[in-house]
């Protein structure tokens, strides 16, 4: 399907909650309220003609004073479309549901997200932490400005 | 143990024993330094550069040198690659179950002092010899294996000036 | 002329007579005689493995289009003294929760089932430590011992991935022992006799006449599982797991390890010498005119030869997994070894 039709197929479904972000990018890039954050999930990967059944990516990010955010990049295996999705999160509490049940690869990168970020997935089946040293308390490190032992910031030139 | 150790010191004293030393300390090292078996501890891509070093072209055998996995048969370790905090715990722990003597080899500039990653890393450990002794440095990115050889050569150098009268003293590596 | 059976005859024929003059029984001298076999036998032990060593990594080195170790001596002949002494000085570590006696006592039993099978190995002519007239069933009840030695190695260390390796090692040499066992019993029955030097003097004078032509399949079966015996490639799934940190050596150094070295290496001089022996003549040389090159210089170079066909072995071919391993032993050599050893049994009925 084209990124048009793509588009159209999302927002006949979701129209006020979704807010289409115009890039040069062959891909269609939404971003969709996080009350609908799961349905949406649910509709990309059932829905025939979408179809989307493989998620290859996952992110956080971090606007500092502004929100955080969740990346998710799907694709489709038959369709050989994808799109990027992403989920505005409050800036002080980011929390959100899990969608591990809708795609298993995101049970890790939800993890990942947890431990780096601090974002909080309710339900969540593993919540153990990934990446960092198992006792590792210096808190999130990919919030913008944190700073930790061993950590030296590029010198300003 | 300990009077093992003091012996080299009492030969010393003998008039003409200097010779005994002397020459035992060269037999000893020259047979650590042209067969140090060393243990293959690639961890990033100077990894591939260490495997290309024991291949054909650039050869590593000529040296004595063999490729052995386990850490109690071997001597010398390269860590070749980048080191994570997780990472580090689990260097210690095989570096403490080589059998002495053992040397150490930090290649490449991530084992050296953290390499690219020393700025702006939150999970890079700023060098190997953080955690355990480093006996040679061969920086590069990755160094070739005519760097890593000059590495080697270099360790095979500093082997054969350790003295059997330093059993006793305090200058022991740990 | 450069022979040794006649000089040994005169030297014990005169001592004995010194002995005699002395007033002391003979038994002492035949006491003594043993002991310097025995010491003479660890001395060729020791020289084959230091030549076997370095031999291995400048084949493997040539095979691999590099050169081995050059260093070390002229071309790297002392590499393996270097390697000895190096691992001499080797701190010895014993693991706290190890089993400290079976620890100790593994690399002994590996060393001294692989001493124990040279004594009855045929060097040459009149050179052998003791011809015992049950000579290859002895060898073959020794080198059994060997999987005692792993199964100690395996378990003393403490260790799930060494005790595994041990096993498998185990199971790998039990298995590949019944083939080996079958064939040379084919030899056996063309010689009549279980003495090594009677099976090589069985053997007449010339290279057709060796049972490595009415015996091809035998060969065949004792060479494959023979290599098997010695754990190398293709069959080294176990010795392979050693390069991928497993294995039963994996909590050894220092010397206890180079005894495990050390019996590798004379345990793949062991069974090349039993093929020598038993399919390619022993000591004999090709053709009875050749015989002014010593009887000694034809049994270590049809030994070394087959040693480098080991060697050459382990870089041609890739390693077997071992359920193939196992399935190769059991079902497809020992219904050949049994196909073998009725054919030569019908063989020796009809044509005597």
């Amino acid at each position: 399907m084209t990124k048009q039709e793509i588009t159209e197929k999302f927002k006949t479904r979701f129209g006020p909650d979704l807010e289409v972000l115009e890039t040069g990018q062959p891909e269609t890039y939404l971003y969709i309220s996080e009350s609908r954050y799961h349905e949406l999930c649910e509709f990309a990967k059932n829905d025939p003609d979408l179809d989307f059944d493989y998620l290859f990516n996952f992110g956080g990010a971090h606007y500092p004073e502004e929100r955080f955010e969740i990346v998710l990049c799907l694709s489709s295996h038959e369709k050989r479309h994808n799109a990027i999705i992403k989920v505005k999160l409050d800036k002080d509490n980011p929390e959100t549901v899990t969608i591990s049940d809708v795609w298993e690869a995101a049970n890790w990168f939800e993890r990942e997200a947890m431990e780096l970020f601090g974002i909080k997935f309710k339900n969540h089946p593993d919540p153990r932490p990934l990446l960092l040293v198992e006792d590792w308390d210096h808190g999130y490190p990919m919030r913008k400005g944190w700073t930790g032992p061993d950590f030296i910031p590029m010198p300003e030139e | 143990m300990g009077i093992i150790e003091k012996v080299p010191a009492y030969i010393e004293r003998i008039p003409g024993g200097g010779i005994v030393t002397t020459t035992m300390d060269w037999v000893l090292n020259q047979s650590r330094a042209c067969s140090l078996w060393y243990m293959l501890f690639g961890l990033a891509c100077c990894a591939i550069e260490m495997m290309a070093a024991g291949a054909s072209r650039y050869d590593f055998d000529r040296f004595g040198m063999m490729f052995r996995a386990s850490p109690r048969q071997s001597d010398l370790m390269f860590v070749a690659g980048t080191v994570t905090h997780k990472m580090a715990k689990r260097v210690k722990v095989l570096y403490e179950q080589m059998a002495e003597p053992r040397y150490v080899l930090a290649m490449g500039g991530c084992a050296c002092n953290g390499g690219p990653f020393y700025y702006d890393c939150y999970s890079v450990l700023k060098g190997i010899d953080k955690v355990i002794p480093v006996d040679v440095y061969v920086p590069g990115c990755p160094p070739r294996p005519e760097s890593l050889m000059e590495g080697c050569l270099k360790l095979q150098q500093k082997i054969k000036k350790e003295k059997m009268s330093d059993w006793a003293s305090d200058r022991k590596k740990a | 002329m450069l022979e040794f059976d006649g000089l040994l005859l005169n030297i014990y024929n005169s001592l004995s007579l010194w002995f005699e003059s002395l007033g002391v029984p003979l038994i002492w001298l035949d006491l003594l005689v043993m002991v310097f076999a025995g010491a003479v036998i660890l001395g060729v032990i020791a020289v084959s493995v230091l030549f076997l060593v370095w031999w291995e990594r400048k084949v493997s080195a040539h095979i691999q289009d590099r050169l081995g170790p050059m260093r070390t001596g002229k071309h790297g002949v002392l590499q393996t003294l270097a390697d000895g002494i190096k691992l001499l000085q080797k701190e010895d570590i014993v693991p706290r929760v190890a089993d400290k006696k079976v620890y100790f006592w593994a690399p002994v039993v590996c060393f001294v089932t692989a001493y124990m099978a040279y004594i009855v190995i045929p060097f040459g002519k009149g050179l052998i430590a003791r011809d015992l007239n049950i000579g290859i069933f002895y060898i073959v009840a020794i080198t059994s011992f060997t999987i005692i030695s792993l199964l100690m190695a395996g378990w003393a260390s403490n260790n799930k991935y060494a005790l595994l390796g041990g096993m498998r090692s185990a199971a790998q040499i039990v298995s590949y022992e019944v083939p080996l066992t079958l064939a040379v019993i084919g030899a056996v029955m063309l010689a009549g006799s279980l003495s090594m030097v009677d099976i090589v003097k069985a053997q007449g004078p010339y290279f057709w006449r060796w049972y490595w032509l009415p015996q091809i399949l035998g060969f065949g079966i004792y060479f494959v599982a023979a290599t098997a015996e010695a754990n190398r490639t293709p069959f080294d799934l176990p010795e392979a797991e050693q390069e991928l940190v497993a294995g039963f050596n994996v909590e050894y150094s220092g010397m206890k390890f180079a005894m495990f070295f050390l019996a590798e290496f004379a345990n793949m001089f062991t069974v090349s010498a039993i093929a020598t022996t038993l399919f390619l003549g022993g000591w004999q040389p090709p053709l009875p005119g050749l015989s002014f090159i010593p009887s000694w210089i034809w049994f270590f170079g049809k030994t070394l030869f087959l040693v480098f066909v080991i060697m050459w072995f382990r870089w041609t071919y890739p390693r077997l997994r071992v359920d193939q391993l196992m399935g190769f032993a059991w079902k497809f050599l020992l219904p050949l070894a049994f196909a073998n050893l009725f054919l030569t049994g019908l063989g020796v009925y009809f044509f005597g």
